[in-house]
Protein backbone atom coordinates (compact mmCIF):
# COMPACT_ATOMS: atom_id res chain seq x y z
CA UNK A 1 0.00 0.00 0.00
CA UNK A 2 3.04 2.30 -0.25
CA UNK A 3 3.35 2.55 -3.35
CA UNK A 4 -0.46 3.64 -3.98
CA UNK A 5 0.82 5.98 -1.31
CA UNK A 6 3.68 7.48 -3.41
CA UNK A 7 1.32 7.66 -6.12
CA UNK A 8 -1.09 9.73 -4.17
CA UNK A 9 1.76 11.83 -2.38
CA UNK A 10 3.60 12.03 -5.83
CA UNK A 11 0.42 13.80 -7.90
CA UNK A 12 -0.59 15.72 -4.58
CA UNK A 13 2.70 17.06 -5.12
CA UNK A 14 2.60 18.06 -8.62
CA UNK A 15 -0.88 19.39 -7.87
CA UNK A 16 0.50 21.62 -5.50
CA UNK A 17 3.29 22.78 -6.95
CA UNK A 18 1.37 23.45 -10.59
CA UNK A 19 -2.50 24.03 -9.95
CA UNK A 20 -2.74 25.10 -6.26
CA UNK A 21 -0.49 28.56 -6.90
CA UNK A 22 -2.24 29.58 -9.59
CA UNK A 23 -5.69 29.25 -7.40
CA UNK A 24 -4.18 31.02 -4.48
CA UNK A 25 -1.97 33.74 -5.47
CA UNK A 26 -1.12 34.10 -2.01
CA UNK A 27 1.94 32.05 -0.95
CA UNK A 28 1.17 31.82 2.80
CA UNK A 29 -2.42 30.58 1.85
CA UNK A 30 -2.63 28.03 -0.02
CA UNK A 31 -3.60 24.29 1.38
CA UNK A 32 -0.93 21.76 1.47
CA UNK A 33 -2.26 18.53 -0.61
CA UNK A 34 0.64 16.19 0.43
CA UNK A 35 0.53 17.03 4.02
CA UNK A 36 -3.59 16.84 4.00
CA UNK A 37 -2.95 13.06 2.31
CA UNK A 38 0.12 11.93 4.94
CA UNK A 39 -2.05 13.36 7.91
CA UNK A 40 -4.92 11.39 6.66
CA UNK A 41 -3.24 8.42 5.45
CA UNK A 42 -1.23 7.85 8.73
CA UNK A 43 -4.64 8.15 11.57
CA UNK A 44 -7.05 6.54 9.12
CA UNK A 45 -4.34 3.75 7.60
CA UNK A 46 -0.91 3.04 8.83
CA UNK A 47 1.66 5.06 10.19
CA UNK A 48 4.25 2.84 9.07
CA UNK A 49 3.55 3.59 5.20
CA UNK A 50 3.59 7.43 5.08
CA UNK A 51 7.54 7.95 6.34
CA UNK A 52 8.34 6.75 2.67
CA UNK A 53 6.20 8.71 1.17
CA UNK A 54 7.50 11.70 2.49
CA UNK A 55 10.40 11.77 -0.09
CA UNK A 56 8.33 12.53 -3.18
CA UNK A 57 6.79 15.12 -1.39
CA UNK A 58 9.92 16.42 -0.29
CA UNK A 59 11.69 16.63 -3.72
CA UNK A 60 9.57 17.51 -5.99
CA UNK A 61 8.88 21.05 -4.33
CA UNK A 62 12.90 20.73 -4.03
CA UNK A 63 13.58 20.66 -7.65
CA UNK A 64 11.05 23.37 -8.29
CA UNK A 65 12.18 25.68 -5.78
CA UNK A 66 14.88 28.11 -4.69
CA UNK A 67 14.59 26.23 -1.42
CA UNK A 68 16.63 22.88 -0.91
CA UNK A 69 14.83 19.53 -0.91
CA UNK A 70 16.45 18.43 2.72
CA UNK A 71 14.26 21.98 4.11
CA UNK A 72 10.98 20.55 2.31
CA UNK A 73 12.37 17.09 4.07
CA UNK A 74 12.81 18.44 7.19
CA UNK A 75 9.39 20.17 7.16
CA UNK A 76 7.27 17.22 6.57
CA UNK A 77 8.93 15.33 8.98
CA UNK A 78 6.24 16.85 11.93
CA UNK A 79 3.33 15.80 10.04
CA UNK A 80 4.76 11.86 10.32
CA UNK A 81 6.07 12.37 13.61
CA UNK A 82 2.53 13.87 15.08
CA UNK A 83 0.68 10.92 13.37
CA UNK A 84 2.62 8.78 15.17
CA UNK A 85 2.27 10.19 18.06
CA UNK A 86 -1.29 11.16 17.94
CA UNK A 87 -2.37 7.56 17.07
CA UNK A 88 -0.12 5.58 19.47
CA UNK A 89 -1.71 8.21 22.23
CA UNK A 90 -4.94 7.25 21.55
CA UNK A 91 -4.50 3.24 20.18
CA UNK A 92 -7.00 0.85 21.63
CA UNK A 93 -9.25 3.53 22.73
CA UNK A 94 -12.27 3.88 20.02
CA UNK A 95 -11.10 4.37 16.77
CA UNK A 96 -14.12 4.97 15.22
CA UNK A 97 -14.44 8.24 12.10
CA UNK A 98 -15.84 9.88 15.57
CA UNK A 99 -12.10 9.49 16.67
CA UNK A 100 -10.56 9.57 13.29
CA UNK A 101 -11.91 13.20 11.77
CA UNK A 102 -10.79 15.27 15.08
CA UNK A 103 -7.82 13.57 14.95
CA UNK A 104 -6.86 13.41 10.89
CA UNK A 105 -7.63 17.55 11.28
CA UNK A 106 -5.53 17.74 14.42
CA UNK A 107 -2.49 16.10 12.82
CA UNK A 108 -3.02 18.21 9.49
CA UNK A 109 -3.27 21.68 10.96
CA UNK A 110 -0.58 20.98 13.22
CA UNK A 111 1.47 19.41 10.23
CA UNK A 112 1.00 22.33 8.03
CA UNK A 113 1.63 24.80 10.81
CA UNK A 114 5.34 23.33 11.57
CA UNK A 115 5.74 22.77 8.10
CA UNK A 116 5.20 26.68 7.37
CA UNK A 117 7.11 27.38 10.15
CA UNK A 118 10.35 25.56 9.57
CA UNK A 119 10.50 26.93 5.81
CA UNK A 120 9.76 30.38 7.01
CA UNK A 121 12.67 30.09 9.23
CA UNK A 122 15.22 28.65 7.05
CA UNK A 123 14.09 31.15 4.05
CA UNK A 124 14.29 33.87 6.83
CA UNK A 125 10.93 35.31 6.55
CA UNK A 126 9.73 35.14 9.91
CA UNK A 127 8.70 38.77 9.49
CA UNK A 128 6.19 38.15 6.60
CA UNK A 129 5.28 34.80 8.76
CA UNK A 130 4.20 37.79 11.59
CA UNK A 131 2.17 39.23 9.02
CA UNK A 132 0.84 36.54 7.59
CA UNK A 133 -0.64 34.92 10.85
CA UNK A 134 -4.54 35.12 9.60
CA UNK A 135 -3.75 33.73 6.19
CA UNK A 136 -1.53 30.77 7.16
CA UNK A 137 -4.33 30.17 9.85
CA UNK A 138 -6.41 30.04 6.88
CA UNK A 139 -3.87 27.76 5.05
CA UNK A 140 -4.38 25.52 7.78
CA UNK A 141 -7.73 25.21 8.28
CA UNK A 142 -8.14 24.06 4.61
CA UNK A 143 -5.55 21.75 4.87
CA UNK A 144 -7.60 20.16 8.03
CA UNK A 145 -10.84 20.14 6.08
CA UNK A 146 -9.08 18.73 3.07
CA UNK A 147 -7.72 15.77 5.34
CA UNK A 148 -11.20 15.55 6.97
CA UNK A 149 -12.77 15.21 3.59
CA UNK A 150 -10.26 12.67 2.66
CA UNK A 151 -10.99 10.42 5.89
CA UNK A 152 -13.80 8.47 5.22
CA UNK A 153 -12.31 7.90 1.52
CA UNK A 154 -8.92 6.21 3.19
CA UNK A 155 -11.05 4.02 5.81
CA UNK A 156 -9.42 0.33 5.42
CA UNK A 157 -11.94 -1.86 3.66
CA UNK A 158 -12.84 -4.41 6.61
CA UNK A 159 -13.28 -8.11 5.59
CA UNK A 160 -17.11 -9.14 6.86
CA UNK A 161 -16.85 -12.28 7.70
CA UNK A 162 -19.97 -14.25 6.27
CA UNK A 163 -21.62 -17.45 7.48
CA UNK A 164 -19.53 -19.36 5.70
CA UNK A 165 -16.26 -17.51 5.63
CA UNK B 1 8.21 -2.55 18.23
CA UNK B 2 5.80 0.15 16.37
CA UNK B 3 7.58 3.02 18.18
CA UNK B 4 11.13 1.34 17.24
CA UNK B 5 10.34 1.32 13.45
CA UNK B 6 9.16 4.89 13.73
CA UNK B 7 12.16 6.44 15.67
CA UNK B 8 14.13 4.37 12.65
CA UNK B 9 12.36 5.93 9.82
CA UNK B 10 12.62 8.92 11.56
CA UNK B 11 16.56 9.21 12.14
CA UNK B 12 17.03 7.88 8.20
CA UNK B 13 14.82 10.72 6.88
CA UNK B 14 16.05 13.46 8.89
CA UNK B 15 19.93 12.24 8.46
CA UNK B 16 18.50 12.12 4.13
CA UNK B 17 17.42 15.75 4.84
CA UNK B 18 20.81 16.71 5.78
CA UNK B 19 22.83 14.51 3.26
CA UNK B 20 20.36 16.08 0.54
CA UNK B 21 21.53 19.86 1.97
CA UNK B 22 24.95 18.75 2.30
CA UNK B 23 24.89 17.63 -1.32
CA UNK B 24 22.99 20.27 -2.75
CA UNK B 25 26.15 22.45 -2.92
CA UNK B 26 27.82 20.27 -4.90
CA UNK B 27 27.76 21.32 -8.71
CA UNK B 28 27.07 17.59 -9.82
CA UNK B 29 24.29 17.36 -8.01
CA UNK B 30 23.41 21.47 -9.09
CA UNK B 31 23.49 19.40 -12.59
CA UNK B 32 21.12 16.77 -11.97
CA UNK B 33 18.66 18.98 -10.27
CA UNK B 34 18.79 21.10 -13.34
CA UNK B 35 18.16 18.31 -16.03
CA UNK B 36 14.97 16.82 -13.48
CA UNK B 37 13.71 21.00 -13.58
CA UNK B 38 14.00 21.02 -17.28
CA UNK B 39 11.91 17.92 -17.09
CA UNK B 40 9.63 18.77 -14.65
CA UNK B 41 8.81 22.56 -15.56
CA UNK B 42 6.97 21.73 -18.66
CA UNK B 43 4.72 19.51 -16.74
CA UNK B 44 3.85 21.95 -13.73
CA UNK B 45 3.46 24.89 -16.27
CA UNK B 46 1.04 22.79 -18.35
CA UNK B 47 -0.48 22.13 -15.25
CA UNK B 48 -0.71 25.82 -14.52
CA UNK B 49 -2.44 26.76 -18.04
CA UNK B 50 -4.69 24.20 -17.50
CA UNK B 51 -5.77 25.03 -14.12
CA UNK B 52 -5.94 28.95 -14.91
CA UNK B 53 -8.96 29.26 -17.11
CA UNK B 54 -10.43 27.64 -13.90
CA UNK B 55 -8.85 30.27 -11.78
CA UNK B 56 -10.50 32.70 -13.83
CA UNK B 57 -13.99 31.65 -13.51
CA UNK B 58 -13.72 31.79 -9.60
CA UNK B 59 -11.63 35.45 -9.16
CA UNK B 60 -14.15 36.96 -11.69
CA UNK B 61 -17.66 34.93 -10.85
CA UNK B 62 -20.41 37.25 -10.97
CA UNK B 63 -18.30 40.18 -12.92
CA UNK B 64 -19.77 39.74 -16.17
CA UNK B 65 -21.50 42.75 -16.66
CA UNK B 66 -18.84 44.71 -15.17
CA UNK B 67 -16.63 43.03 -17.62
CA UNK B 68 -18.60 43.71 -20.57
CA UNK B 69 -19.10 47.08 -19.30
CA UNK B 70 -15.33 46.95 -18.92
CA UNK B 71 -14.62 45.48 -22.39
CA UNK B 72 -16.84 48.22 -24.37
CA UNK B 73 -14.97 50.76 -22.52
CA UNK B 74 -11.71 49.42 -23.46
CA UNK B 75 -12.55 49.05 -26.78
CA UNK B 76 -12.85 52.61 -27.00
CA UNK B 77 -9.90 53.50 -25.34
CA UNK B 78 -7.96 51.31 -27.90
CA UNK B 79 -9.52 53.43 -31.06
CA UNK B 80 -8.53 56.62 -29.10
CA UNK B 81 -4.92 55.34 -28.46
CA UNK B 82 -4.43 53.56 -31.50
CA UNK B 83 -4.94 56.89 -33.38
CA UNK B 84 -2.34 58.77 -30.66
CA UNK B 85 -0.52 56.03 -31.39
CA UNK B 86 0.04 56.81 -34.67
CA UNK B 87 1.35 60.62 -33.80
CA UNK B 88 3.86 58.94 -31.29
CA UNK B 89 5.40 56.77 -33.96
CA UNK B 90 6.33 59.90 -35.82
CA UNK B 91 7.54 62.26 -32.83
CA UNK B 92 9.62 58.66 -31.85
CA UNK B 93 11.25 57.88 -34.99
CA UNK B 94 12.31 62.14 -34.43
CA UNK B 95 13.52 61.32 -31.13
CA UNK B 96 15.35 58.62 -32.27
CA UNK B 97 17.32 60.26 -34.60
CA UNK B 98 17.92 63.17 -32.58
CA UNK B 99 19.43 60.58 -29.65
CA UNK B 100 21.75 58.92 -32.17
CA UNK B 101 22.56 62.27 -33.00
CA UNK B 102 23.57 63.33 -29.82
CA UNK B 103 24.98 59.66 -28.62
CA UNK B 104 22.83 59.43 -25.58
CA UNK B 105 22.45 55.83 -24.43
CA UNK B 106 19.06 54.39 -23.82
CA UNK B 107 17.05 50.74 -22.82
CA UNK B 108 16.74 49.79 -26.50
CA UNK B 109 15.58 46.38 -27.59
CA UNK B 110 17.89 44.77 -28.21
CA UNK B 111 19.06 45.06 -24.66
CA UNK B 112 15.74 43.01 -23.63
CA UNK B 113 15.29 39.85 -23.65
CA UNK B 114 11.31 38.49 -23.25
CA UNK B 115 10.97 35.44 -21.34
CA UNK B 116 7.83 33.12 -19.89
CA UNK B 117 7.41 32.57 -16.26
CA UNK B 118 7.05 28.92 -16.14
CA UNK B 119 6.55 28.84 -12.28
CA UNK B 120 6.23 29.53 -9.19
CA UNK B 121 8.79 29.38 -6.13
CA UNK B 122 5.92 26.72 -4.22
CA UNK B 123 8.44 27.40 -0.86
CA UNK B 124 5.98 29.38 1.15
CA UNK B 125 7.15 32.83 2.07
CA UNK B 126 10.23 33.05 -1.42
CA UNK B 127 8.91 35.03 -4.36
CA UNK B 128 10.57 33.90 -7.32
CA UNK B 129 9.94 33.04 -10.41
CA UNK B 130 11.63 30.69 -12.88
CA UNK B 131 11.53 32.12 -16.47
CA UNK B 132 12.42 30.32 -19.50
CA UNK B 133 15.55 32.05 -20.58
CA UNK B 134 19.36 31.20 -19.23
CA UNK B 135 23.30 32.10 -20.01
CA UNK B 136 22.50 30.67 -23.22
CA UNK B 137 20.21 33.88 -23.54
CA UNK B 138 22.32 35.95 -22.23
CA UNK B 139 20.75 36.66 -18.78
CA UNK B 140 23.28 37.41 -16.47
CA UNK B 141 23.30 37.54 -12.05
CA UNK B 142 22.22 40.56 -11.48
CA UNK B 143 20.08 41.77 -14.28
CA UNK B 144 16.80 43.23 -13.94
CA UNK B 145 13.44 42.08 -15.23
CA UNK B 146 10.90 43.78 -15.98
CA UNK B 147 6.76 44.00 -16.07
CA UNK B 148 4.48 46.08 -18.06
CA UNK B 149 4.90 49.30 -18.74
CA UNK B 150 8.72 48.94 -18.05
CA UNK B 151 8.43 48.48 -14.53
CA UNK B 152 10.89 46.61 -12.15
CA UNK B 153 10.02 43.12 -11.06
CA UNK B 154 12.51 41.58 -9.83
CA UNK B 155 16.43 40.77 -10.38
CA UNK B 156 17.75 37.16 -11.67
CA UNK B 157 19.63 35.88 -8.27
CA UNK B 158 20.34 32.40 -10.42
CA UNK B 159 21.12 31.37 -13.91
CA UNK B 160 21.42 27.95 -15.34
CA UNK B 161 21.88 27.19 -19.74
CA UNK B 162 18.05 28.01 -20.33
CA UNK B 163 16.71 29.03 -17.65
CA UNK B 164 16.95 31.62 -14.69
CA UNK B 165 15.23 32.30 -11.32
CA UNK B 166 14.25 35.98 -10.96
CA UNK B 167 13.58 37.25 -6.84
CA UNK B 168 10.62 39.37 -6.86
CA UNK B 169 10.73 42.97 -5.40
CA UNK B 170 8.37 41.66 -3.24
CA UNK B 171 10.28 39.06 -1.62
CA UNK B 172 11.42 39.44 2.01
CA UNK B 173 15.29 39.25 1.01
CA UNK B 174 14.77 41.74 -1.64
CA UNK B 175 16.50 45.25 -0.96
CA UNK B 176 17.18 47.44 -3.82
CA UNK B 177 18.81 51.09 -3.83
CA UNK B 178 16.25 53.63 -4.92
CA UNK B 179 15.12 57.37 -4.88
CA UNK B 180 12.13 58.63 -5.08
CA UNK B 181 11.62 60.52 -8.17
CA UNK B 182 9.80 63.92 -7.75
CA UNK B 183 12.29 64.95 -4.51
CA UNK B 184 15.29 62.41 -5.03
CA UNK B 185 15.52 61.76 -1.62
CA UNK B 186 17.34 57.72 -1.54
CA UNK B 187 16.33 54.80 0.53
CA UNK B 188 15.99 51.24 0.45
CA UNK B 189 13.44 49.55 -1.28
CA UNK B 190 12.18 46.10 0.38
CA UNK B 191 10.12 43.15 -0.42
CA UNK B 192 6.85 43.15 2.20
CA UNK B 193 4.16 40.47 1.39
CA UNK B 194 1.98 42.58 -0.61
CA UNK B 195 3.39 45.31 -0.71
CA UNK B 196 7.17 47.50 -0.49
CA UNK B 197 8.68 49.21 2.04
CA UNK B 198 10.80 52.27 1.73
CA UNK B 199 13.12 52.21 4.73
CA UNK B 200 15.81 54.70 5.65
CA UNK B 201 14.02 58.09 4.48
CA UNK B 202 13.94 60.77 7.42
CA UNK B 203 10.96 61.69 9.00
CA UNK B 204 10.59 65.04 7.59
CA UNK B 205 11.44 64.15 4.52
CA UNK B 206 9.48 65.40 1.39
CA UNK B 207 7.54 62.19 0.39
CA UNK B 208 3.97 62.06 -0.40
CA UNK B 209 1.35 59.60 -1.51
CA UNK B 210 1.52 58.80 -4.67
CA UNK B 211 5.35 59.76 -5.44
CA UNK B 212 7.14 57.59 -7.77
CA UNK B 213 10.16 55.48 -6.84
CA UNK B 214 13.02 54.99 -9.16
CA UNK B 215 15.84 52.72 -9.08
CA UNK B 216 19.11 54.53 -8.39
CA UNK B 217 22.53 53.75 -9.33
CA UNK B 218 23.51 53.88 -5.98
CA UNK B 219 25.82 50.58 -6.11
CA UNK B 220 25.62 50.00 -9.27
CA UNK B 221 23.44 46.43 -8.87
CA UNK B 222 20.80 48.25 -11.25
CA UNK B 223 20.11 50.64 -13.49
CA UNK B 224 19.11 53.97 -12.72
CA UNK B 225 15.73 54.85 -13.43
CA UNK B 226 13.70 51.83 -13.43
CA UNK B 227 10.11 52.50 -12.46
CA UNK B 228 9.66 50.42 -9.11
CA UNK B 229 6.43 51.49 -7.45
CA UNK B 230 4.27 54.00 -6.38
CA UNK B 231 4.09 55.83 -2.45
CA UNK B 232 1.35 54.41 -1.22
CA UNK B 233 1.14 55.66 2.34
CA UNK B 234 3.35 57.52 4.67
CA UNK B 235 3.11 57.49 8.42
CA UNK B 236 5.42 58.49 11.18
CA UNK B 237 5.06 59.12 14.85
CA UNK B 238 7.04 61.69 16.67
CA UNK B 239 9.37 59.60 17.98
CA UNK B 240 10.10 58.36 14.91
CA UNK B 241 13.77 58.74 13.04
CA UNK B 242 12.41 57.06 9.72
CA UNK B 243 9.01 57.28 8.12
CA UNK B 244 6.74 54.39 7.42
CA UNK B 245 6.57 54.61 4.07
CA UNK B 246 4.83 51.79 1.77
CA UNK B 247 5.41 51.60 -2.01
CA UNK B 248 2.64 49.89 -3.87
CA UNK B 249 4.36 47.95 -7.30
CA UNK B 250 3.50 49.27 -10.36
CA UNK B 251 2.81 45.88 -11.88
CA UNK B 252 0.75 42.29 -10.36
CA UNK B 253 3.53 40.69 -9.13
CA UNK B 254 1.23 37.84 -7.82
CA UNK B 255 0.07 36.75 -11.72
CA UNK B 256 2.72 38.11 -13.90
CA UNK B 257 3.18 35.35 -16.21
CA UNK B 258 5.73 37.00 -18.37
CA UNK B 259 8.95 39.26 -17.76
CA UNK B 260 11.60 41.18 -19.95
CA UNK B 261 15.07 40.55 -18.93
CA UNK B 262 17.65 43.63 -19.25
CA UNK B 263 20.19 41.88 -21.00
CA UNK B 264 22.32 44.62 -21.98
CA UNK B 265 23.24 45.52 -18.35
CA UNK B 266 25.83 43.92 -16.47
CA UNK B 267 26.20 44.67 -12.94
CA UNK B 268 28.42 46.70 -11.61
CA UNK B 269 29.99 48.08 -14.81
CA UNK B 270 27.07 49.83 -16.47
CA UNK B 271 25.08 52.62 -14.98
CA UNK B 272 24.32 54.99 -17.94
CA UNK B 273 21.72 52.80 -19.48
CA UNK B 274 18.73 54.37 -19.20
CA UNK B 275 18.78 57.97 -19.73
CA UNK B 276 18.09 60.69 -17.16
CA UNK B 277 19.97 58.67 -14.64
CA UNK B 278 19.59 60.28 -11.04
Amino acid sequence: MSLTLILFVTLASFLQVGALPVLFPDPWSVPLLPVALVAAWSVNRSCDEVWIALLPAAVLPGIVSTQRSGWFLMALLPVALIGEVVTQTIAGEQRGLRWRLPATASVAGLGTLSYLLLLAIVGRDLHSLSEAIPTIVGATLETSAIAVVLTPLLQPRRRRHGLFT
Amino acid sequence: MAINRSAAWFSALLLSAVLLLGVSAFAPVGRVESQARNIIAPLVSGIQNAVRPLSNVIFHAGQVRELSEENSALRLEVESLQAELGTFREQRTAVDAAATLLGASSLAPDQLIAAHVLLRDPAPGQSSLLVARGSDDGVATGQPALGAGGTLVGVVTNVEETRSWVRLISDSNSSISVVVQSSRIPGALEGAEDNLTLEFVEREANVAVGDVVITSALGGRLPPGLLAGRVASVESQPQDIHARIIVEPLSALRTIEQVLIVTGFLPGLDTDIIKGTP
